[in-house]
């Protein structure tokens, strides 16, 4: 494969390691068996996809906090714009000025 | 009606639909749990009325069939979407003499049940006047019945969904009931495209979204298509080798959702700036009215197939995006709260 | 046939302590919710409470890395509040002095027990304080435990396992419980207002016990009963771990099975003593139930005097019932402003008791996680129940998961000739159609055991009886680490939800769909065997259920030496008539700790002598596990049964309670 160029290789390393996280959290919260790995970056998270529930929202946000030092405002992963994986990898991001 | 009015029907009110392209296959028998978990990539529940979504693969580890799988009266229902219910049938067969179940019976119930398919934030409304008011409390991925109908709820728009099966005899009737039904609720027929639109803008997988493509030399499995949450790899079932293998090498592309100020279409090559030669193509697309753009899914190299990057296709420029753009009324609606009647006292945060 | 009678109540609560203080409290209209000052409630979603009043000016110290949850719950010894109220029903009974202490039994309801930590040991501790020594068992079935526990005293009573019964629950409130609760947002702003707004409900604590005897027993002395408990049914929702079924089949089927056992008609029903804990999902559910099964007869709910004293609130909730029909009268609902949407438009909403003659009734209690619980009670006589033709039970499977894998009825006698010790090896629970996600450890061993043991079954008549004597150690540790880190407004909802002793029970209803009787209980050591027993007992005498499964599981710890993990299942079956060359568990008898022999003398009565008797005396093959250890003792004693080993065992444990256990292979035809 060809070499990518600069400008978007520093974004994805910080993508990567910010998906890397996310996924190992969310396979703690649902107790995943599988390898993290696995987890699609643009899974749903509530209802379809990794099929979190409401008790599961509270978790993402405290392990966030507890596990990434991440504190999001708020409490409703779903106003949060929290809906996919990657919808959890663009907070991550912004709060450390990656995105 | 205009492909945008149904749409915007489904993601405002209800849509009703017909649902011929989804075929449904009892499978029975002594066996038929062991049986189906060498067909489905996720084991069925052993639990009446739960529903599994999931997939069933060919041998090369492609697609054959977007599933649920359901138990209900000591067997099993394939309700499935890619497949005509002749090759589905061949299919569960071939895989049954192969894996020596011989008491599982697999058969067509295209003769027996018709199916109506109901989306949109108030679609609960008009399956709950229809089934009953239990419907209200329904949770997703089951499947309810009452005397002989049965109400799945699943949906694949983003808003809530329900397939109601209907003994054949009673089409009509049920029919005439359902729009009956829907007159207060401003329930709108739509088709099978405007339900594809609604998929592809909310990123719900279809199968209809695959098309073949010479991007990548090999099939495309569930790795690519973001479907793992659909697989546990320590089962065994069909394609599976294969699928493992494809894992331990590292899939070399990945799709992701895109979005466009111009239409692209299916097909077209694209490439990142300061790079030669394709890096990516697109793999379904379609001009979404409810977020006034093109819509899609591209099948990108594996290392740039994340969001927030742009890149060209032809003439114009796409940019990947986090799924899923689509801002669903459903999210904020709750079968025993809200009515379609009083939807404008809704606040929407 | 014996009708069961109650001799004696007793109460402590945020209204007072002792009968006479509730009754006061009830004619004054008076409500015990206050704002709580043990610990700061600033971060949680209300300041009230119910507490007692016998712990006013105690603090709860704030749990830290060198002060864990038992340490820090020490100022609020749920021993102290439970023989406050257990003292009074046992003198208000005149039972004699003269009773053989060894035939007085204790049951005992809880949540949360002692500090999340001590459940059986809690009850022991009670019961030393009343100098009685007959059978001791803790029912953690979250708020309906104590409804649960004096069902099962009335049982216990009519099988002979007890001449006297104390049952009842008691609950003290803990930070960690209100911060649980609160996350789950579940808490009013303002005293709880059952079947009214604003939604919510406010947490109590408690303690009430009753006294219970046999009808004939009570006469001889002449003794004042306050009504008789004609029958009980319970059931599992197997939907979620916080939301109740919104069909509300599952209170249903438990108010049907009450009806049932007591021969009561749905319309003879006079007044119900409703759960009505005032949170949006529970009082509308649980309405179209009652309405469903009964009518619209008189209902109205306690928790606006009370509060919601968990464990306890099934027995306070009757005891205040009981002090109002006494008087000819039902107890009112407070803080009721207009129904809520589903709600009954007047739930004896007034501020006391209303006048209204009540022969039969029932009291409901609903729980969170979907045990349910409802006692079917008679003010007055009533034309008791014929007695029931005996079922036999036949053990229909067997699963036992541990460090060796998996075992079935076939081969469980091979588990003799090892050492199972550490922790269980994994089970796929895939290949049973179970989705392990969101299963904590004990959960998936339970369901595990279970799924082995269960062959295809009526989800509504299969029951599930498992033996639990702690709250499960991996999630009780991610919820308190979450307390630690985030403190107490960081507390995760879910966490908190798995971390109850009936989590498992829950979790495994839910995923295997088993919706018939359901309950947890303990007796320490010998757990295992006395679900067995229970079990056994349940089938025999009713016909709610076709199949209950019996269960247990011991998640490993780590703090003991030689500790087996692992979870064990018996699937018991009700037949009419023999099934021959099956396994059948012929008799099994309950006595106190330390009371084996008796137990055995018991279930051996007009029986040929048996080819073996097994002794759970801490075996070799099977480590430290004081739930699973008996019950695995008592598979492999079926395994040989059935492997033609032996024609029939008899299978003893004891710890809290001695119980012996006699199967038998049944003539080959």
């Amino acid at each position: 494969m060809n070499a990518l160029p600069n400008d978007i290789t520093v974004y994805l390393e910080h993508r990567e390691r910010a998906l890397a996280e996310v996924r190992k959290l969310l396979a703690s919260i649902i107790n995943f068996d599988g390898d993290p790995n696995d987890i699609d970056p643009d899974a749903g998270l509530f209802g379809t996809g990794l099929g979190l529930d409401s008790l599961d929202a509270v978790e993402v946000l405290i392990g966030l906090e507890i596990d990434l030092g991440i504190k999001l405002e708020g409490d409703d992963p779903m106003k949060l714009g929290l809906r996919s994986v990657n919808g959890v990898v663009d907070a991550v991001m912004r709060a450390r000025g990656e995105l | 009606m205009s492909l945008a009015s149904e749409v915007s029907a489904i993601r405002s009110s209800a849509g009703l639909s017909r649902s011929a392209h989804i075929v449904i296959v009892r499978v029975d028998g002594a066996g038929a749990l062991d049986f189906l978990q060498t067909a489905s990539t996720q084991s069925p529940y052993m639990r009446e009325g739960r529903v599994r979504h999931t997939l069933l693969l060919k041998d090369d580890a492609s697609l054959l069939a977007d599933a649920f799988i359901v138990n209900i009266d000591d067997g099993f229902l394939v309700i499935a979407e890619g497949p005509s219910e002749a090759a589905l049938v061949q299919w569960l067969e071939q895989l049954r003499d192969r894996a020596g179940a011989k008491n599982v019976t697999v058969r067509g119930t295209s003769e027996e049940w018709t199916t109506f398919g109901v989306d949109g934030p108030y679609a609960w409304e008009v399956a709950a006047a229809f089934m009953g008011p239990t419907t209200l409390g329904q949770p997703y991925l089951t499947l309810s019945r009452r005397e002989d109908m049965m109400c799945l709820r699943a949906g694949k728009t983003g808003e809530y969904g329900y397939l109601l099966m209907v003994p054949r005899p009673n089409e009509k009737d049920a029919e005439a009931k359902l729009h009956e039904i829907g007159k207060p609720l401003d329930l709108v027929t739509v088709t099978r495209e405007a339900l594809d639109v609604c998929a592809l803008e909310n990123w719900h997988f279809s199968m209809r979204q695959l098309r073949k493509t010479d991007f990548v030399k090999t099939v495309l499995t569930p790795i690519e298509l973001q479907l793992q949450w659909r697989v546990v790899y320590t089962r065994e079932f069909a394609g599976v080798e294969a699928l493992r293998a494809r894992r331990a090498e590292g899939p070399k592309a990945r799709v992701t959702c895109f979005t466009c100020s111009a239409p692209i279409a299916p097909g077209q090559r694209v490439r990142l700036a300061g790079m030669d030669g394709d890096i990516g193509e697109v793999l379904a697309s379609c001009d979404s009215p409810t977020l006034g753009q093109t819509v899609g899914s591209v099948l990108l190299d594996i290392r740039v197939a994340h969001p927030h990057i742009t890149f060209t296709a032809g003439e114009h420029e796409i940019r990947t995006c986090t799924a899923s753009l689509v801002d669903n009324k459903s999210l904020r609606i709750q079968p025993h709260k809200h009515s379609y009647a009083t939807r404008n006292e809704v606040v929407t945060a | 046939m014996s009708v069961v009678v109650i001799t004696g109540m007793g109460a402590a609560s945020s209204l007072g302590t002792g009968l006479e203080a509730h009754r006061a409290a009830l004619w004054a209209g008076k409500s015990g919710i206050r704002p709580v000052d043990r610990f700061d409630t600033a971060p949680m979603q209300t300041r009230l409470g119910a507490t007692w009043p016998g712990w006013d000016g105690r603090e709860q110290p704030v749990p830290s890395k060198e002060m864990d949850l038992l340490e820090s719950a020490t100022p609020f010894p749920l021993h102290e509040l439970a023989i406050a109220a257990a003292r009074e029903a046992w003198s208000g009974s005149g039972v004699s002095g003269a009773l053989d202490r060894k035939r007085v039994a204790l049951v005992f309801g809880t949540c949360f027990g002692h500090g999340f930590t001590e459940f059986s040991v809690v009850a022991e501790r009670v019961a030393a304080a009343l100098e009685i020594g007959g059978a001791c068992v803790t029912i953690s079935t979250a708020c309906s435990s104590s409804t649960n526990a004096i069902g099962l005293g009335r049982d216990m009573l009519l099988r002979g396992h007890a001449d006297v019964v104390i049952a009842g629950g008691a609950d003290s409130l803990l930070r960690e419980a209100f911060a649980g609760f609160s996350a789950l947002g579940v808490l009013s702003s303002e005293p709880c207002a059952p079947f009214s707004e604003p939604s919510g409900t406010t947490l109590g604590e408690g303690a009430g016990f009753l006294v219970l005897e046999r009808s004939e027993d009570a006469s001889r002395r002449s003794a004042k009963t306050w009504a008789s408990i004609e029958g009980y049914g319970l059931s599992s929702d197997g939907y979620h771990e916080t939301t109740p079924d919104p069909s509300g089949e599952g209170v249903a089927r438990a108010i049907r099975g009450a009806l049932a056992d007591a021969g009561f008609r749905a319309k003879d029903v006079d007044f119900v003593s409703a759960h009505a804990t005032g949170t949006a999902n529970n009082d509308r559910i649980e309405w179209s139930a009652i309405e469903r099964e009964i009518g619209a007869p008189p209902v109205s709910g306690s928790k606006g005097h009370l509060g919601h004293t968990q464990g306890a609130a099934g027995a306070l909730e009757l005891i205040l019932a009981l002090l109002c029909h006494r008087e000819g009268r039902v107890p009112p609902t407070l803080h009721f402003r207009g129904a809520r949407e589903g709600c009954p438009s007047d739930p004896i909403a007034q501020s006391e008791p209303r006048e209204a003659n009540v022969t039969r009734a029932l009291k409901l209690s609903a729980a969170f996680g979907g045990a349910n619980a409802v006692l079917a009670y008679a003010c007055g006589d009533v034309s008791p129940r014929p007695p029931r033709e005996r079922a036999h039970v036949v053990v229909s499977g067997v699963g036992v998961v541990g460090p060796l894998g998996v075992h079935r009825l076939a081969n469980a006698h091979d588990l003799e000739d090892a050492r199972s010790l550490g922790a269980a090896r994994d089970v796929d629970l895939h290949g049973f159609g179970v989705d392990p996600r969101r299963l904590d450890r004990s959960a998936r061993l339970l369901t595990a055991a279970a799924a082995i043991a269960l062959s295809k079954h009526d989800a509504a008549r299969t029951g599930l009886f498992v033996a639990a004597t702690r709250m499960p150690p991996q999630s009780s540790k991610r919820c308190t680490d979450s307390i630690r880190m985030r403190g107490v407004a960081g507390t995760s909802a879910s966490a908190f939800a798995r971390m109850s002793v009936n989590a498992p029970t829950g979790a495994c209803s839910q995923a295997l769909g088993l919706l018939g009787p359901t309950s947890t209980f303990s007796c320490g050591a010998g757990s295992g065997l006395l679900a067995w027993a229970l079990a056994a007992e349940w089938l025999a005498f009713r016909d709610d259920a076709t199949t209950i499964l019996a269960a247990s599981v011991d998640e490993l710890t780590g703090s003991a030496p030689e500790e087996t993990e692992g979870a064990a299942c018996v699937a018991l079956s009700r037949a009419s008539s023999v099934p021959p060359g099956s396994v059948a568990v012929a008799s099994w008898a309950i006595a106190g700790p330390g009371a084996m022999h008796e137990a055995a003398e018991r279930a051996m009565i007009g029986r040929a002598p048996v080819d073996a008797e097994i002794v759970d005396g801490g075996s070799s093959f099977w480590g430290t596990a004081d739930a699973t250890r008996s019950s695995v003792i008592a598979a492999v004693a079926a395994s040989r049964i059935a492997a033609g080993k032996a024609r029939s065992i008899l299978v003893l444990a004891h710890g809290a309670s001695s119980v012996a256990v006699v199967l038998e292979r049944t003539a080959d035809r």
